[in-house]
């Protein structure tokens, strides 16, 4: 039986650690916002999640898979987290927590520094190998968002980087984490 | 410098903090924060730069320029912006960047406030001249509270970048001193609104040159007197550099004798001892300026009560006293009778107490640098000098007609009345005449038991009138 529950409920990732595997940043303050988001309430619970998520790399079919996640003790910081920042940055910090997590369990790759390009922000990946660009929303196209993303900000790139484009969508627990090549093709 | 992964770490936090803040609208902390995340970036860029990894410095370099576009400073933007695109080889950057230069400069040119900033560097900018005199010569005082804002939102963060940035502060606000000065004469009663955005001006002024970086004022306090500019300077600590600028214009102030005292009291108690030795200018500047007050003060007082100096001889007394120069050496210098310096700074001793000075004086005689010597005083020990030298040749003599024994003991004596006579002599000179009267009585016992000692072993004593 618990070989059979093993294979069929994989271990739920832990949000509360998150920022484990990206420790050039600041990631745990993206821990909070998530949770907010998974949640779906300003009443904090420790608690367990399903994501349905869509990991593509290059030259690959997209998959489909879910992922449990699963939190507990963050009360505190959960609350400051709501009485400071705006939902709109909530939300962003969400999907930026969300994008380590994916990142970690489905590339293994590490978000290694934050850099300013005009007026946003954008993460490297690795030695400065891939960028990422991240957005988060309440409900959307996921195709469309995460196009959308590619077009107009991740391959206008000045550096001619290719990178991950890392879209969630809360209301149904749905994200994408898909690569994009800098020439324009996925 | 910091190590390249230090500053990538601390560069990641701060990019990180600035995107929170500007999340939050907080306009103080994304000027604090974006300046230092370009600082930062400069850093990782030239670390990437001097090991030859060119494009990555161009990557540092268009992260900096974003940052200094988001406090203000377009002019080092465009700077980070070229200096990517001259060492890039990336096509597709040097477009963007291109671009990007592109824009800037439009948007320099648009905005009066940069354009002046583009002029030539040497001399003073036409930022000082122009925009800030303009908003002098505004009859509402509201120029003041927009001058203020000026000083503080856009310059002063720039004291930390160079040299340069910091002598147009620094002309800016002496202009607005000569104008305060000429504009609101107390006597007309118009100082009271300006006053409180000058006092800030010149808090905020000192507090940058001394911390070096721009600051968020907390000014309590609602006071409008003249004064308070003082209260508020003397209630900041303040650095040497500070003190330096301070003094050097300190007749630009508006202050009044009294202000210009407490300031100095204040200076005095913050750096104590260290006024009087440490050589480098801007102490020894503070230090003639302090001389000045003083004879001014004291001058003031004194001449109403002791007419009978010359000013001149006192004002060598008052420097003898404040700092605490050796009376010959303020005898020679000013070529004056040693007397007259005495007698005129042991009046001025007392009546020092007798001023609200204590703190001043407290500081300089605590640094207790040798006072002028009464010549009566001194002719008497060069007396005693020659007496104790003769006293011990005579109690060697004696001691070696006594057996070997008991020489050791009596060298042992002799020795103690010779430190002790030592010990005399140097209260003497610093006019401790009261421990110098307690170390003769020492001397007396010591020279007491020597001779007893001397006489119990049959040999012949030094007298003892000598002392």
């Amino acid at each position: 039986m618990t070989s059979l529950a093993s294979a069929t409920m994989p271990d739920p990732v832990d949000v509360t650690e998150l920022h484990k595997a990206h420790p050039k940043i600041r990631a745990e303050d993206w821990r909070s916002p998530l949770v907010y988001r998974l949640l779906g309430a300003r009443l904090y619970r420790d608690g367990l999640q399903n994501l349905t998520d869509s990991h593509k790399t290059s030259n690959a079919e997209a998959i489909e898979q879910s992922l449990h996640l699963k939190w507990q003790d963050l009360r505190g910081d959960f609350e400051k987290c709501l009485n400071t920042y705006q939902e709109h940055v909530l939300t962003e910090f969400a999907a930026l927590g969300l994008a380590c997590i994916l990142l970690t369990e489905r590339t293994g790759l590490e978000i290694t520094e934050v850099t300013r390009l005009g007026e946003k922000v954008d993460y490297w990946l690795g030695e400065r190998e891939l960028l990422l660009e991240v957005g988060g929303r309440s409900e959307c196209n996921l195709d469309k968002f995460c196009a959308n993303k590619a077009d107009e900000q991740l391959l206008k790139n000045p550096y001619g980087a290719d990178g991950y484009v890392c879209v969630f969508e809360y209301q149904h627990v749905r994200a994408r984490l898909w690569f994009y090549s800098y020439g324009g093709h996925q | 410098m910091t190590s390249p992964g230090e500053a990538l770490r601390r560069k990641n936090a701060t990019l990180l903090q600035l995107e929170e803040a500007k999340a939050l609208g907080d306009s103080a902390r994304i000027m604090s924060l974006a300046s230092l995340a370009a600082k930062l970036e400069l850093e990782l860029a030239e670390s990437h730069g001097d090991a030859g990894r060119r494009e990555d410095a161009a990557v540092n370099l268009v992260s900096a320029a974003s940052c200094f576009i988001d406090c203000g400073q377009t002019d080092e933007a465009f700077q980070a912006y070229r200096r990517a695109f001259s060492i890039t080889s990336k096509p597709q950057l040097k477009s963007w960047l291109q671009t990007a230069l592109s824009q800037l400069d439009g948007s320099r040119h648009d905005n009066p406030k940069t354009a002046a900033r583009r002029a030539p560097r040497s001399g003073l900018p036409v930022f000082t001249r122009s925009s800030v005199m303009q908003l002098l010569r505004d009859p509402t005082s509201s120029g003041w509270r927009q001058l203020y804002d000026m000083c503080r939102n856009e310059l002063l963060p720039k004291l930390t970048r160079t040299q340069r940035d910091f002598h147009t502060a620094q002309d800016i606000f002496h202009e607005a001193m000569e104008d305060f000065r000429r504009e609101f004469d107390p006597v007309r009663g118009q100082e009271t609104e300006p006053d409180a955005d000058i006092r800030r001006l010149v808090i905020s002024f000192i507090q940058a040159r001394a911390q070096k970086k721009a600051v968020r004022l907390h000014v309590t306090g609602s006071s409008t007197a003249p004064d308070s500019v003082a209260a508020s300077i003397a209630s900041y600590p303040v650095s040497a550099i500070a003190l330096s600028q301070m003094v050097r214009r300190w007749d630009r102030l508006p202050l009044s004798w009294e202000s210009q005292r407490r300031i100095a009291v204040s200076i005095v108690d913050h750096f104590g001892s260290q006024l009087i030795a440490d050589e480098t200018k801007a102490f020894q500047d503070f230090r003639e300026r302090l001389l000045e007050l003083a004879v001014g003060w004291l001058e003031s007082h004194f001449r109403e009560q002791h007419r009978r100096y010359r000013p001149a001889s006192l004002s060598i007394a008052v420097a003898s006293l404040v700092l605490g120069l050796p009376g010959r050496d303020i005898a020679r210098r000013f070529d004056c009778k040693r007397s007259t310096v005495y007698a005129i700074t042991s009046r001025l001793r007392k009546f020092v107490a007798e001023l609200p000075l204590e703190a001043l004086a407290r500081k300089a005689l605590a640094s207790s640098l040798p006072l002028p010597l009464d010549p009566d005083l001194e002719s008497i020990v060069e007396r005693l000098e020659a007496n104790a030298r003769r006293f011990r040749r005579e109690a060697e003599r004696a001691i070696d007609n006594v057996d070997v024994v008991n020489q050791a003991a009596c060298n042992t004596l002799l020795e103690e009345v010779m430190s002790l006579h030592r010990e005399h002599i140097d209260a003497l000179r610093q006019a401790r005449l009261i421990h110098a009267h307690q170390v003769l009585k020492q001397i007396q016992e010591a020279m007491h038991q020597l001779q007893s000692r001397l006489v119990a072993l049959g040999a012949r004593m030094p007298g003892l009138d000598d002392s």
